[in-house]
């Protein structure tokens, strides 16, 4: 049981760290809305082709994002591996 | 510390949030039949019609669009010919007025040259009668002059001189008067 | 409001055991309610008129902005398949309103996302087919056929990426309100909340659903184009 709370514990703290890349997938979406929000001042009458180029890229930017909240998701509530680590701790 | 997350462990509802295993495969399965027959309904029920709705409006308000854009070319046109028409009338009628301004202008030249001509003539002649006038009373005071002037000498000459004398005087006299004359 | 998804029933068929949960009950609900209204529309139209005015407006200029939309990210060779993707746009979009009302969204449960996006790839797989014959398989062993497996976990990441963005968008929502609901005293759950329900469901939900239909649709041009 004690092994338990401590593989519970873990695997939170691991989801966290897991979920820091969000720190640089945010950082590179900044940049994408930055530059965007440059060419429409730039150019306002292309404003709806860039719109919709800049929230593709923003999806596309946060793949890395999303791919980090999967192995925290999996990490919490599907975890494949819970069962050796409770049985390595204990 | 342990206890708490055990507790909260144990404590936890049933269900989950996810899971990869054979259920979320099925349920997985259901949700795609399940947005295959909303996509099926919706499709068939709002979608194409409405965008048949659509198509077929857009196509009656173009079909109107293109009839009366052909109807203001064939009105243009229209205009364009009748402007083409008056503009003719106008030349034709500018001509017109013109031509009669010209045969007008030579009318009245050629009256006032007439009445020019006719003034002078009338001029002339009244000149020519005046002059002719003038000769005739001239001839008639002179030959009255003469005729004075010789009864006056006849008798002075019937008085004191002779015949001969007298034509002497006569004529010298009348000389003298004729110069006198002249000189005038 | 309880983050997980419950089970409503448990069915038995053929020895399988078949869960219904929360997740397929709530989006029985959104369909029983988008064809009522769909057919509610489609009885309203028979009375449109050439002008359009007031709610014959709102639905021609829904409609039609979907269509543009479409038709500018799909191109008009595979405009037959847009159906499905307003169909999808509509549901994603309802259900992520749905859960202003409390209750559980269906997009906040991996199954509903997760069939969503393979039915994305069902679609690339087909239409590349069908569109480019031949070209579409060969497309795998680009540059050259060592290069399969890349090839293939690329095209697989597709899929998962696209479900994941939308799921982990709306549990992200889900699981900051039900933090909020259960951490909170009860006379600062009224009237605040509204705030959060603007932001991750109605703004954020928006913004995925239009990512989600637009990167899907983009995939499938990719593949069949």
């Amino acid at each position: 049981m004690e092994a338990l709370a401590k593989a519970i514990g873990l695997i939170h703290i691991a989801a966290s760290i897991a979920l820091l890349n969000g720190l640089l997938t945010t950082f590179g979406q900044a940049k994408i809305v930055s530059t965007a929000i440059e060419s429409i001042a730039r150019q306002p009458e292309a404003a709806d082709s860039i719109r919709s180029a800049m929230f593709v890229g923003l999806a596309m930017a946060e793949t890395s994002g999303i791919y980090g909240l999967l192995i925290a998701i999996i990490m919490l509530f599907a975890n494949p591996l819970v069962n050796q680590l409770v049985s390595l701790i204990g | 510390m342990q206890n708490m997350i055990l507790y909260l462990a144990q404590n936890s509802q049933e269900g989950r949030v996810f899971g990869l295993d054979q259920q979320t495969l099925i349920s997985m399965l259901i949700q795609l039949l399940n947005g295959v027959i909303l996509a099926v309904a919706l499709g068939f029920i709002l979608y194409k019609p409405l965008k048949e709705f659509m198509q077929k409006r857009t196509d009656r308000i173009q079909g109107k669009i293109d009839n009366a854009e052909a109807t203001m070319a064939k009105a243009k046109e229209l205009i364009a010919e009748y402007n083409e028409k008056l503009s003719q009338i106008d030349i034709t009628s500018q001509e017109v007025i013109e031509e009669a301004r010209l045969k007008a202008a030579d009318e009245s030249r050629v009256i006032i040259e007439t009445a020019k001509q006719e003034a002078q003539e009338i001029r002339a002649r009244t000149l020519e009668s005046i002059e002719d006038d003038k000769r005739r009373l001239k001839e008639e005071a002179r030959l009255y002059i003469i005729e004075l002037a010789f009864l006056i000498a006849q008798k002075y000459v019937a008085q004191s001189i002779d015949d001969e004398t007298q034509e002497r005087l006569f004529e010298e006299a009348l000389s003298e008067l004729e110069e006198a004359q002249w000189q005038n | 409001m309880p983050l997980n998804v419950d089970n409503i029933w448990i069915l038995d068929i053929f020895g399988i055991e078949v869960w219904i949960t929360e997740t397929i009950v709530n989006s029985w609900i959104i369909m029983a309610i988008l064809i009522a209204l769909a057919i509610f529309i489609r009885i309203k139209m028979r009375k449109f008129k050439e002008i359009p005015t007031g709610f014959q407006n709102l639905v021609e200029a829904g409609v039609e902005m979907f269509h543009n939309f479409a038709q500018n990210t799909l191109g008009e060779k595979l405009l037959y398949i847009s159906p499905w993707f307003f169909s999808i746009f509509v549901f994603i979009f309802s259900s992520s309103l749905f859960s202003i009302f409390g209750l559980r969204a269906p997009t906040a449960d991996f199954a509903t996302t997760g069939a969503f996006a393979l039915a994305t790839f069902i679609l690339m797989i087909v239409l590349g087919t069908r569109h480019k014959k031949g070209e579409y398989i060969k497309s795998y062993f680009e540059p050259h056929f060592i290069f399969f497996p890349l090839n293939l976990i690329g095209e697989l990441a597709k899929p998962v990426s696209l479900s994941f963005r939308l799921f982990g968008n709306m549990l992200s929502g889900t699981i900051i309100l039900t933090l909020y609901y259960s951490l909170t005293p009860i006379f600062v759950q009224i009237g605040i909340p509204a705030f959060f329900h603007a932001f991750f469901d109605v703004f954020f939900g928006a913004i995925q659903t239009y990512i989600f239909v637009i990167i899907s649709q983009m995939y499938v041009k990719t593949a069949a184009d």
